[in-house]
């Protein structure tokens, strides 16, 4: 009996092992043929303190004779450390979507984004490709460093820039960082929550990124963001993330060495409640990041105008997406 | 003298009854089944990463990956991958635990021993194909098994003793642990190691197991003080030559080293021993008898409603120690666990992750099995046979722990203290007015929220039992309030210094 278990072990363990060639080998074959597409990227600024915004302007070219992805591709753009290790990634659908390019043109487009508050500083690598949820990923023009992966760009991330610290006040819950951002510093808020942010006396841009369940609301919310009497209403579309950019002027952040935005939901709704999962506690926003600064630093960075706060009874902003 | 010491305990002298040798193998049979579903349990159900799991998950990811318990990206995107689908890790949970040390490099304020003794579980579940991220609970598991037959297997035990007590840590509430990532199993399996040790009088053992426990939890150089007292009335303070006392000495001192490893890590790296006193988790500014007494006596942290009739009888036999003036192993068990309690109380997160019980009190319950042997001489034991009384309690506690233990779904018990028990809330649904725990404790399972630093404090809390007012905690401003919302006007109970107090309807 025992001289049988080696040499079925054996013959296990080989076909065990051409199983899982074949396997590899399938994986490699996922990747769909050259298309002519090249990426580029550009990070500005090329230094950024964790906890800050940054813009992306990403760069799509089609070579001329080359063929338009099939529909369904989008972009996957991971922030990679020196060791490998993905600090944050940006996946997104190009604008327009990669199957409506033509051979010969190039798209721009500006993304702003935020860099982890608690990101280790170094240099990153921004690897991008083009992928399918079906068709795996697509093969660009350029060094692949691996999976299809193209390195676009690279950008320093520095520690977090004390002048531009936020102190969370009432209303915020403990910050949660999910296994899929283990980077990200992500807080539910109460119905209503405030932060202080230092007053330099000049304007000032409040950009929040957040999600909340758009289901778990009887009417549509409203994310309201006000310093004092100036306020902006920020209407929510859908459960999708939206980063919303609400400008307020100097005048509205009084005198004090320190000044307080509010963070106000319309509604808000309790987890465990409505049988969604144990939680209990009243949620109102899920706040990935949020970053207030000077103005002429950060309206640079945004890819549309900032909405402009206005005296309580002003108008709204439109729907945040 | 104050204190005479009680008669010499037949309790510790083998018997040779074959009853007791029937009970001592039935004990053996127990730590077997029990060894068998705890590695069973910890390779087929899910670890729960509480409390700070992540932290020691972490560090052991760490370890694993370059040798040492620095926090770089890469072991964030590992522990992230390891654990995908398997433990829920809120990283940034896990990242407010760690610090810069003088080089740059993030390090937990943590001690890293519990994870390292991961590694080699995790190399052997290597080779098997199984998930990395069960190695610390299978070390749980393994340790705990070796604290069974640790107690299974005492000879100074009588064959009742043998199989209650067995019975009694199976079924502690370190089972609830089990599958937490956490050094508290570890913890409670060496101070169990400890007791043995000590019951056999083997102090050495003792004072290696109680040091390697306290490595995780300072406290626990409480208990291994007390071991050194026995090491220098036994050994050092004996008429002998001086070389014969240092070769006494020199190996206890050895002994001792894992409890002082961490304090010399610290301040290596941190320039102090302790980071946690440093960064104002633990703090003598709220040291205090009331939480040192809740680990035992309150109802929702603490031991009484998990092992009642362990704490009822330490309590009873404390008194009894204290009435009679006499010295028996549950008054030299208060003696060791108080101070513990208090050392615990400098917490500034009282009402920390749990399942059942505060994480400190379920490391102290070995001490508290070990008291319980105090009621065989008060019982009235002969030298062959424990008596009936005494059989009747043991049994007696295995049964309500057992019940309790596994009413609450044994290894598989969710978190919950951010609810309040069953026997808090019976309390506070009949008798709001006698329950009164630290406000931390009430506010934070009232309005079940996590961590000190965001609880507000400042607010009156309200809680409801079944939409019926019962208790809040208000000043004497939110009465009005509190009265409109209830229909009812409350009762004011004693407050503190800035007006604060419980109030009951």
């Amino acid at each position: 009996m025992t001289g049988l278990i080696g040499p079925w072990r054996y013959s296990i363990l080989l076909t065990a092992s051409l199983l899982a060639i074949g396997t590899v080998s399938c994986r490699r074959s996922r990747a769909a043929s050259s298309a002519g597409v090249a990426v580029r990227a550009t990070v500005r600024p090329a230094t950024v303190a964790a906890g800050s915004p940054f813009a992306v302007e990403y760069s799509w070219s089609l070579e001329a004779g080359g063929a338009a992805p099939p529909e369904g591709f989008s972009a996957f753009v991971h922030f990679v450390y020196p060791g490998g290790a993905i600090a944050f990634t940006d996946d997104h659908v190009p604008e327009p979507p990669p199957s409506t390019w033509r051979p010969g043109e190039t798209h721009r487009y500006t993304r702003t984004l935020f860099a982890p508050a608690d990101a280790f500083a170094d240099k990153l690598q921004v690897r991008v490709g083009l992928f399918h949820p079906e068709r795996g990923r697509l093969v660009l023009a350029g060094a692949d460093v691996g999976l299809q992966e193209y390195v676009a760009a690279q950008v320093e991330l520095a520690r977090a820039d004390s002048r531009r610290r936020l102190r969370y006040g009432s209303g915020w819950y403990a910050p949660e960082a999910p296994p899929g951002d283990p980077f990200g510093n992500r807080r539910w808020i109460q119905p209503e929550a405030w932060l202080a942010f230092r007053n330099h006396q000049q304007d000032v841009i409040a950009l929040v990124r957040a999600e909340t369940n758009y289901a778990a609301f009887a009417r549509p919310p409203v994310l309201t963001l006000a310093v004092g009497s100036v306020a902006a209403a920020v209407p929510i579309a859908g459960s999708a993330p939206f980063t919303a950019a609400v400008r307020f002027p100097a005048m509205a952040l009084g005198k004090d060495r320190w000044a307080e935005l509010k963070l106000a939901m319309s509604g808000s709704f309790v987890p465990s409640a409505i049988g969604m999962n144990p939680d209990q506690r009243e949620l109102g926003l899920w706040v990935h990041h949020i970053f207030v600064g000077p103005a002429s630093e950060i309206a640079p960075l945004l890819s549309s105008a900032p909405i402009s706060a206005a005296m309580a009874s002003g108008p709204s902003g439109g729907p945040a997406h | 003298m104050l204190f005479r010491p009680a008669p010499e305990r037949p309790a510790l002298r083998p018997t040779a009854a074959a009853g007791e040798v029937a009970l001592a193998r039935a004990a053996q049979a127990v730590a077997a089944l029990a060894t068998a579903a705890l590695v069973l349990t910890a390779l087929v159900a899910h670890p729960i990463p509480a409390g700070d799991a992540g932290e020691y998950l972490a560090m052991a990811e760490s370890l694993w990956r370059h040798g040492t318990p620095e926090m770089r990206p890469g072991d964030v995107y590992g522990l992230a991958a390891v654990a995908s689908g398997m433990a829920d890790i809120n990283f940034a949970d896990v990242r407010r635990g760690y610090f810069e040390d003088r080089a740059g490099a993030r390090l937990s304020y943590h001690f890293w021993g519990y994870s390292a003794l991961g590694l080699p579980v995790r190399a052997v579940l290597r080779l098997t194909g199984a998930r990395a991220v069960r190695a610390l609970p299978l070390a749980n598991a393994l340790l705990f098994s070796a604290a069974l037959w640790a107690v299974a297997q005492a000879r100074r035990l009588c064959g009742t003793e043998r199989l209650a007590l067995t019975c009694l840590l199976l079924f502690s509430p370190a089972l609830w642990l089990l599958l937490w990532p956490h050094p508290e199993v570890y913890t409670f399996s060496m101070v169990t190691l400890a007791l043995v040790g000590l019951s056999a009088r083997k102090l050495g053992a003792a004072l290696l197991a109680t040091s390697a426990a306290a490595m995780q939890n300072p406290p626990l150089i409480v208990l291994a003080g007390a071991i050194w007292i026995l090491i220098l009335k036994d050994r050092v303070l004996v008429p002998a030559s001086l070389a014969v006392r240092l070769r006494a000495l020199a190996p206890a001192a050895l002994l001792s080293l894992p409890a002082v490893v961490p304090m010399v890590y610290f301040y290596v790296h941190f320039g102090t021993p302790s980071v946690i006193a440093r960064q104002g988790g633990a703090t003598l500014d709220v040291l205090s008898l009331r939480k040192a007494l809740e680990l035992f006596f309150d109802l929702d942290l603490g031991l009484l409603p998990c092992v009642p009739i362990v704490i009822l009888a330490w309590a009873a036999g404390v008194a009894v120690c204290l009435v009679r003036r006499t010295v028996a192993l549950d008054f030299l068990a208060a003696a060791v666990l108080l101070p513990m309690a208090l050392m615990c109380s400098t917490t500034t997160n009282w009402n920390h992750g749990a399942t059942g019980p505060s994480r400190y009190a379920v490391w102290m319950t070995p001490l508290l099995y070990g008291a319980f042997l105090a009621w065989r001489t008060r019982l009235g034991g002969s030298d062959t046979a424990p008596p009936h009384a005494y059989r009747v309690l043991l049994a007696a506690a295995v049964a309500t722990q057992a019940a309790i233990t596994l009413g609450r779904g044994g290894p598989l018990a969710r978190p919950d203290y951010l609810d309040h028990s069953a026997a808090a809330r019976f309390a506070l649904r009949h008798a709001p007015t006698l329950y009164n725990p630290s406000p931390e404790i009430f506010v934070a399972r009232t309005l079940h929220l996590d961590a000190p630093g965001y609880l507000d404090l400042t607010r009156p809390v309200l809680y409801r039992d079944g939409g019926t007012c019962r208790k809040a905690w208000a000043r004497p401003e939110d009465l009005d309030a509190l009265a409109a919302a209830c229909g009812r006007t409350p009762r004011r109970e004693r407050s503190d210094a800035e007006g604060w107090s419980y109030v009951s309807f």
